[in-house]
């Protein structure tokens, strides 16, 4: 991937409120958390799923679960994850084994960045 | 205003229909929301719906095949592609094999679904009026 890529995807919210507030409407505390909730535990097992197909090459797999992944962590304001997987996909599609095999790497530690910014959202009386 | 108005909510992921379901709690549109194809045609064939709204990448049937077999549909309902792909060619030419009659980006607002919905309701109302 080019330096600027790297750059730019570094430099993405890892999750932003406003941007879930935004496709969500106005949503009250409780139920920012709530959605948050919901969004770990389903992204969670996409991730998972994500990760096998990937280790596998799976393509069809991998295109259905970083499509799906991308829509879920754009909806929920994980800009940084949402990016990536649009970009999986996008590598998958075009069959660019290389490229794809290197945006995997990001995978884990996005996920593991979006993971505590969840929680520390939620708060220590949540965990995850 | 119509009040016949409703809409069906077609996609393979529960989190999205979650989102479309908390987005719309509160308004006035009847919706119903359907994970699979298979529900959803049963409910077209049962109940009148006037807008589907429709995920483009289902795992075992894409939303525009689903689109493209009408038949049994209780009423002839109005169909929208929900998609994040970029297909332009593609869904143009649907459109004008009366397929579909459009496509909304994914992911979609709140504001925008609204706003959609609000619309095409008020275009169903003054097409009846028409007639």
């Amino acid at each position: 991937m080019s330096d600027a890529f790297k750059d730019s995807i570094q430099q993405m919210e890892t999750l932003d409120l406003n941007v879930l507030q935004s496709f969500y409407g106005d949503l009250t505390d409780a139920e920012m958390k709530d959605v948050l909730q919901r969004f770990y535990h389903e992204a969670k097992l996409y991730h998972q799923r994500l990760m096998i197909a990937i280790e596998m090459q799976n393509v069809l797999e991998v295109i259905q679960v970083s499509h799906s992944l991308k829509s879920m962590a754009a909806i929920s304001g994980a800009e940084q994850y949402s990016t990536l997987c649009m970009w999986i996909e996008r590598m998958m599609r075009a069959d660019e084994l290389d490229e794809l095999m290197e945006l995997s790497l990001y995978l884990s530690p996005f996920w593991q960045e979006l993971e505590q910014s969840i929680q520390a959202q939620l708060g220590p009386e949540v965990p995850i | 205003m119509n009040d016949d108005f409703s809409v069906l909510f077609l996609d393979d992921d529960g989190y999205m229909l979650n989102a479309y379901q908390r987005m719309l709690r509160g308004s006035s549109f009847q919706c119903v929301f359907e994970q699979s194809c298979l529900q959803a045609q049963n409910y077209l064939c049962c109940y009148p719906v006037s807008l589907l709204l429709v995920d483009y990448l289902m795992p075992k049937q894409s939303g525009l095949d689903f689109c493209r077999h009408k038949t049994g549909w209780k009423q002839p309902t109005d169909c929208y592609l929900l998609s994040a792909m970029h297909e332009p060619e593609r869904f143009k030419q649907a459109e004008q094999q009366g397929i579909i009659k459009g496509v909304l980006s994914k992911p979609i607002t709140k504001t925008e679904l609204l706003l959609f919905l609000d619309k095409y309701q008020h275009k169903l109302s003054n097409q009846a009026l028409l007639e």
